[in-house]
């Protein structure tokens, strides 16, 4: 069944059919060879894997994001984000990594923060003379921080098909993506270090930071409700999706003044057609994993897999870091999510690794696969906003891969970078 | 010319166009809808602390047409996710006729899942299934199934044909 399964899907994907269709034609395939040949069980598998409260808060934040790009909010963020670090040699580098981290805390999805902030301060990054190709690559890599940051789409799916808290992966996702920040800006540091044309510009002023932040002040909060809400308890995800969505609505609308109702068709249908994209092929690998689950084909990944690295959790987790960043290279993180995650997780169970932990991991690594070459859906959006060609923009952003490789193993080897925050959850 | 090149205008876009339109307004007014719904129950939850009985089902149902029929809108605008790797190794001729035999695979999905769908919908419609909170009968949840997968169908019938006009034109 293995070759079956492996065969069928690569087949159509590789063919170039879209994802959610080749799932759906894998799980086709399997159950004709099963013996089980039902269309109408199929289409049930895929409607049970769409019909889910939980999955109901990836369209609000995708909502959420998608107003604050359009209202206003994205752009007062970056103003704080600049008053802050603008004044350093290369400071709109770190402006660039910083505004990711604080929109990462609104948004859920890392392709609409990339083109937030790539269209934002990309073009002004040009204009003060810094490198096209290495500004282009820094906003691209920063923006992977979005579902790592909480909240997080990937991590919502995860926690449903997982069977997980999804607040308890929120929370363990701050901590890695305060460490990929940090990296990144090293990174950054260690590229303008000394180089003329990254040059200084103005002083620091404390009243200007406060101005900014005053000015911000509503869109700031915005960030403050969704984590809040969350890390207290309060609410669930979805709650804080909606809540957002709407708070995000009424600061853009009624006091920023920035949304016209005109453009609010084109936000909510944007919202729809992700959040289609995303929950149809969340539907179509549910099909394939009831079929895949049937055929007993995890087992057997997991005996192939426990054979690799014997009784070892660090060699077995680190077979699947590359399998992951080797999957990242050429598919998108949803996906790979979708069609690794259950067939690795049961695996990780029975290393004795925590769900929250594994999971996290696994986000962490397929969100760097946003930026590998040849598919990564960041890097084509990088590409369009800079008009930068894809070969060149290749050759400039690997030693951010790098940056991301070795945030990869820090967070793998260093558990408790996942685990600590959450760990503080009443349970 | 590559694998990535979109067919010309043709008279069938039109309905592309239509079908895009149409739906357009129909899904944003269900969002707001199922904003609505969620938004109205976290207020009912924490202000007049009790919850809305038929809020969960309704917005789940809600859910499930937004997919569907977003996912038309999603076709038409080529939004889907997928793995465009042929185009780097192949000539642009057998690229094409990669993509065409994709788009044939793709019709064939979604006749079976027209099939499967509306089997599952009239099942539910004779079985008189209602859901539990609101007199909605599962049938009409589950009849956005066949309703998505036709539109579907129709649209990568007209992609198909923009693909053939490509292969016969520009590639002989």
């Amino acid at each position: 069944m293995i070759p079956l399964f492996l065969s069928s899907l690569f087949g159509f994907i590789v063919l170039g059919i879209p994802i959610a269709f080749a799932l759906f034609l894998t799980a086709l395939v399997l159950a004709w060879f099963m013996g089980s040949w039902s269309p109408a069980l199929v289409v049930q598998t895929v409607f049970r894997g769409i019909d889910n409260f939980p999955l109901m808060a990836i369209p609000f934040f995708l909502l959420a994001g998608e107003i604050m790009n359009t209202g206003g909010i994205a752009q007062r963020i970056i103003t704080v984000a600049k008053a802050m670090f603008g004044h350093v040699r290369g400071g709109l580098g770190y402006v660039t990594v910083v505004a990711s981290m604080l929109i990462s805390g609104v948004s859920g999805s890392a392709v609409a923060d990339a083109s937030a902030i790539g269209s934002l301060l990309y073009p002004v990054m040009k204009k003060e003379g810094y490198e096209p190709e290495k500004a282009a690559a820094l906003f691209a890599a920063a923006t992977t921080n979005g579902p790592i940051i909480p909240p997080s789409i990937p991590m919502v799916i995860f926690g449903v098909i997982a069977n997980v808290s999804i607040i308890r992966l929120f929370i363990g996702g701050i901590i890695p993506g305060l460490i990929l920040g940090v990296a990144l800006m090293i990174g950054w540091y260690l590229h303008v270090r000394g180089k003329a044309r990254y040059h200084v510009e103005g002083k620091f002023s404390l009243i200007g930071v406060l101005k900014a932040c005053w000015e911000a002040f509503w869109a700031l909060l915005l960030p403050v409700i969704i984590l809040g809400g969350i890390l207290l308890g309060i609410c669930t995800a979805t709650e804080a999706a909606v809540v957002s969505a709407v708070y995000a609505f009424i600061v853009s609308v009624f006091i920023y003044r920035e949304l016209k109702m005109k453009d609010m068709l084109g936000v909510l249908v944007n919202t729809v057609r992700g959040t289609a994209v995303v929950l149809l092929v969340c539907g179509a690998a549910m099909a394939a994993a009831y079929f895949i689950t049937t055929a007993q084909i995890p087992e057997m990944m997991a005996n192939l897999l426990l054979r690799l690295s014997g009784g070892n959790w660090v060699l077995f987790m680190l077979w699947v870091n590359i399998l992951l960043l080797i999957v990242g290279c050429v598919m998108d993180l949803t996906p790979a999510l979708l069609i690794l995650g259950p067939m690795l997780l049961p695996i990780a169970t029975k290393y004795g690794l925590d769900p929250v932990y594994f999971g996290v991991v696994i986000i962490v690594n397929l969100c760097i696969g946003l930026i590998t070459p040849p598919v990564g859906n960041i890097l084509f959006v990088a590409c369009g906003i800079s008009k930068i060609s894809m070969a060149k923009m290749a050759r400039a952003i690997w030693p951010n891969i790098v940056i991301g490789i070795i945030v990869i193993f820090i967070v793998t080897y260093l558990p408790w970078t996942v685990t600590y925050l959450p760990s503080l959850l009443p349970k | 010319m590559d694998c990535e090149t979109v067919a010309t205008a043709s008279r069938l876009d039109v309905i592309s166009r239509v079908m895009d339109k149409t739906l357009s307004y129909v899904v944003a007014i269900l969002l707001v809808a199922m904003s609505g719904i969620v938004f109205g129950n976290v207020i009912c939850r924490y202000f007049l602390e009790a919850s809305l009985a038929w809020y969960e089902e309704v917005s789940r149902f809600l859910l499930i047409w937004i997919v569907f029929l977003g996912a038309v809108i999603a076709l038409i605008k080529g939004d889907h996710l997928s793995i465009e790797l042929l185009s780097l190794v192949l000539s642009p001729r057998a690229c094409r006729m990669a993509v065409i035999l994709s788009d044939i695979l793709v019709l064939a999905a979604l006749a079976i899942m027209f099939q499967g769908a509306w089997d599952m919908a009239i099942d539910s419609l004779n079985s008189g299934w209602l859901a539990s909170s609101v007199p909605i009968p599962y049938g009409w949840v589950y009849m956005v199934g066949p309703v998505s997968a036709a539109l579907m169908f129709v649209q990568t019938l007209i992609k198909t044909a923009g693909d053939i006009r490509i292969l016969k034109e520009a590639l002989p």
